[in-house]
C-alpha cells in the first residue's frame, strides 16, 4: 500500500495550524456536543411554534450564555447557568436545561445531559432546592461524543437510566456509531440516533424531527 | 483419536490491517476535528440568532460547578482562517480515504 507523502505532509501542516489550543480537551468537545444537541431541541420547539427566551437561575434574561462543564443541580447559583424557556400558545411553560440532576422513580439522582421539563417543576426546584422529578421530564437525552466506536456498556447503562427515568422521550444520541450498541438499543425498543454532526444533514433532520414529534404530542395533551 | 462430529469453533482476535487502521484514524480525525469545528460554527450561529441585543456577538462560556475541577473556557467566534483550514483538512482526509480505497481495487 502506498500513500502519497505530499498528502500526509499537507494533513500534518493543516492539523497543526487549524486546531484551537484552548479547545483541545475531550471534555470540552463533549460539552460542546451537548450544547449542540440542546440547540437542536430548542430549534425543534421553535419549529413547532414555541417562543424561546433564555434565562439564568436568578430569573434574569441571559445575555451571556453560560453552561456547566459537569452536571449540577438545577437550582445551583454557583454560576448564572443558562436555560431556555419554551412557550407554546395556551400550553404550560417548559424549560430546556443542560447537565442537571433529576430524581428517578427510585429517588436516585441521575445526570441528564439535555432535558426538557415543566417550568412549574423547575420553579419548585429553584425555590426549595430540590431535584426535579423524572415524572415531570418530557425529553431526556444522553449525549456521547466519541472519536472511536462506542462500547456496549454505554448502551447497557442507558437502558438502566431509561428504566428509572421513564420520561416520555428518552434518547441516546452520539456523534459516532456502533453496530452492537444500535442492535441492543433497537432490540430493547429504546430511542437512539447516531452520526449527529452538522454535515450529516439526514441524521440531524431525523433527530430534530424526533424532538418535534415530542413537542407535537405535548401540544396535543 | 478422531471422535468424528462437527469441529468446534472458537472466536479469535484479528488485528486490524494497516488499511483498516488508516481508515479508523481518518474517521477519528473527521469526528474529533472536522465535526467539532462544524458544531462550533453551528452553535455560534444559533446563539447569534438568540442574542437579545442586535449586532453584538454572543458570548458563550463554560463554567465549572463549585467542586468541579474542570477548567472554564469560552467558545470564541469562529474565525474565517480556521474554518478554511478545516474545510481543507476535510478535503485532504477524503483524498487519503480515497487513496486507501483505491489501493484495495
Amino acid at each position: 500500500m502506498t500513500i502519497n507523502d505530499e498528502l500526509l505532509n499537507q494533513i500534518d501542516a493543516t492539523l497543526g495550524a487549524g486546531i484551537q489550543p484552548n479547545l483541545t480537551t475531550a471534555s470540552a468537545v463533549s460539552d460542546i456536543f451537548e450544547v449542540y444537541v440542546f440547540s437542536l431541541v430548542v430549534r425543534a420547539a421553535e419549529t413547532e411554534g414555541a417562543t424561546v427566551a433564555f434565562y439564568d437561575v436568578h430569573g434574569q434574561s441571559a445575555n451571556t450564555f453560560i453552561f456547566r462543564t459537569s452536571p449540577g443541580h438545577l437550582w445551583s447559583s454557583t454560576q448564572p447557568y443558562t436555560y431556555a424557556l419554551l412557550s407554546f400558545p395556551a400550553k404550560e411553560l417548559l424549560e430546556a436545561h443542560l447537565g442537571v440532576r433529576v430524581a428517578g422513580k427510585s429517588h436516585v439522582l441521575h445526570e441528564l445531559d439535555v432535558c426538557v421539563l415543566t417550568h412549574a417543576e423547575a420553579e419548585t426546584c429553584r425555590r426549595n432546592q430540590v431535584p426535579p422529578r423524572s415524572s415531570q421530564v418530557l425529553i431526556a437525552v444522553e449525549c456521547k461524543f466519541y472519536t472511536s466506536l462506542l462500547s456496549l456498556e454505554l448502551a447497557r447503562a442507558f437502558i438502566g437510566l431509561e428504566l428509572d427515568i421513564g420520561a416520555q422521550d428518552t434518547l441516546f444520541v452520539t456523534n459516532t456509531s456502533s453496530p452492537s450498541v444500535e442492535r441492543l438499543l433497537t432490540a430493547r425498543n429504546r430511542q437512539w440516533d447516531h452520526n449527529i454532526i452538522p454535515s450529516s444533514q439526514v441524521n440531524v433532520d431525523r433527530l430534530r424531527n424526533t424532538f418535534q414529534l415530542a413537542f407535537k404530542n405535548f401540544k396535543a395533551r | 483419536m478422531n471422535r468424528g462430529g462437527r469441529k468446534a469453533e472458537f472466536a479469535s482476535t484479528e488485528e486490524y490491517t494497516p488499511k483498516e487502521r488508516i481508515v479508523l484514524t481518518v474517521d477519528a480525525l473527521e469526528r474529533a476535528v472536522v465535526g467539532w469545528v462544524e458544531m462550533h460554527k453551528e452553535l455560534y450561529s444559533f446563539f447569534a440568532d438568540h442574542t437579545n441585543a442586535e449586532n453584538i456577538d454572543p458570548e458563550i462560556k463554560f463554567e465549572p460547578e463549585e467542586f468541579d475541577e474542570a477548567l472554564a473556557f469560552r467558545l470564541p467566534k469562529p474565525d474565517a482562517r480556521s474554518l478554511e483550514l478545516m474545510a481543507q483538512l476535510h478535503r485532504l482526509l477524503r483524498d487519503l480515504r480515497a487513496q486507501v480505497t483505491d489501493n484495495d481495487n
